[in-house]
């Protein structure tokens, strides 16, 4: 009775590098999708005059409300973000102190938003759109707001 | 020659084994139902007959001529897969997502409804 597989210098090897290999390099992709679609602004909205009901018709409900000195916002967004990693690491860190490791990571993020500002009376007075944004507009407006108020 | 070919094998079981796949789901549950809306009528409901149906809202938000009640709540589902070396992670977050809005009187003015839980779907990220 002998063994099926010949021991050889090409066996061993395999055997050793499919074991350590998942142990020390990784490469990772994550992608995370929040919200719905959002539709981009057609001909009938118009500032000025179309009202608070008729965007609640037509859009639904808004992914965020803020009030911002005295006008009402609305928010339909759309995040994507993509994660991206590959690492190479030799994990020592249970022997040693040594755990030498080296990896490049990259971080994706896109924004589909729709932004409707109302007056206190209900009546559209500013839109903004904006598609594959890298920046939240909400927080961005927030930051700016807070700026201001600080200066 | 057969020495390669082994190895071939036992690199590719090796890859079947430490290789795995995860499917998962996640809610956060709010207990409404869209049809109660049609017991509300804007200009006459008020914003505790809104909460004696609906309960609590998920969170408020002070708006410059009232307040609005945001009812919320999402599906998640999440895909993975680890080959070896590699991984990759999909996930996507849908809301279920009702929003009333009251005059400083605690009237019901609008209320707007979204309902895009169910369309959280598995996928791959590429």
């Amino acid at each position: 009775m002998g063994f099926r597989f010949s021991v050889s210098l090409v066996f061993i090897m395999g055997l050793v590098v499919g074991i350590i290999l998942p142990g020390c390099i990784s490469y990772q992709f994550v992608r995370q999708l929040r919200g719905a679609e959002v539709m981009p602004p057609d001909n009938t909205l118009h500032t000025g005059r179309t009202t608070l009901g008729e965007i609640l018709s037509i859009y639904g409900a808004p992914d965020s409300l803020e009030e911002l000195g005295g006008t009402d916002l609305l928010i339909y967004e759309r995040t994507l973000h993509g994660n991206s990693g590959l690492a190479f690491g030799i994990p020592f860190s249970d022997l040693s102190f040594i755990n030498p490791e080296l990896s490049a990571r990259g971080r994706l993020g896109r924004y589909d938003t729709l932004a409707l500002f109302f007056t206190s009376d209900g009546i559209l007075r500013e839109i903004v759109y904006t598609k594959g944004s890298s920046y939240p507009y909400l927080k961005t407006l927030l930051e700016d707001e807070r700026a201001t108020d600080g200066e | 020659m057969k020495a390669l070919r082994d190895a071939i094998v036992i690199l590719s079981m090796i890859s079947v084994c430490v290789s795995c796949a995860m499917f998962g789901k996640s809610k956060e549950y709010h207990g409404f139902d869209a049809s109660w809306l049609e017991r509300f009528t804007p200009g006459t409901t008020t914003a505790a007959e809104v909460l004696e149906v609906f309960g609590a809202p998920s969170h408020m938000v002070k708006l410059s001529n009232g307040n609005a009640y945001v009812y919320e709540r999402s599906v998640s589902k999440g895909t993975g897969i680890w080959l070896v070396v590699l991984s990759f992670g999909n996930y996507e977050t849908q809301y279920d997502r009702i929003v009333f809005f009251f005059d400083n009187e605690d009237i019901l003015t609008h209320y707007g409804l979204s309902m895009n839980a169910g369309d959280s779907s598995y996928g791959f990220p590429f």
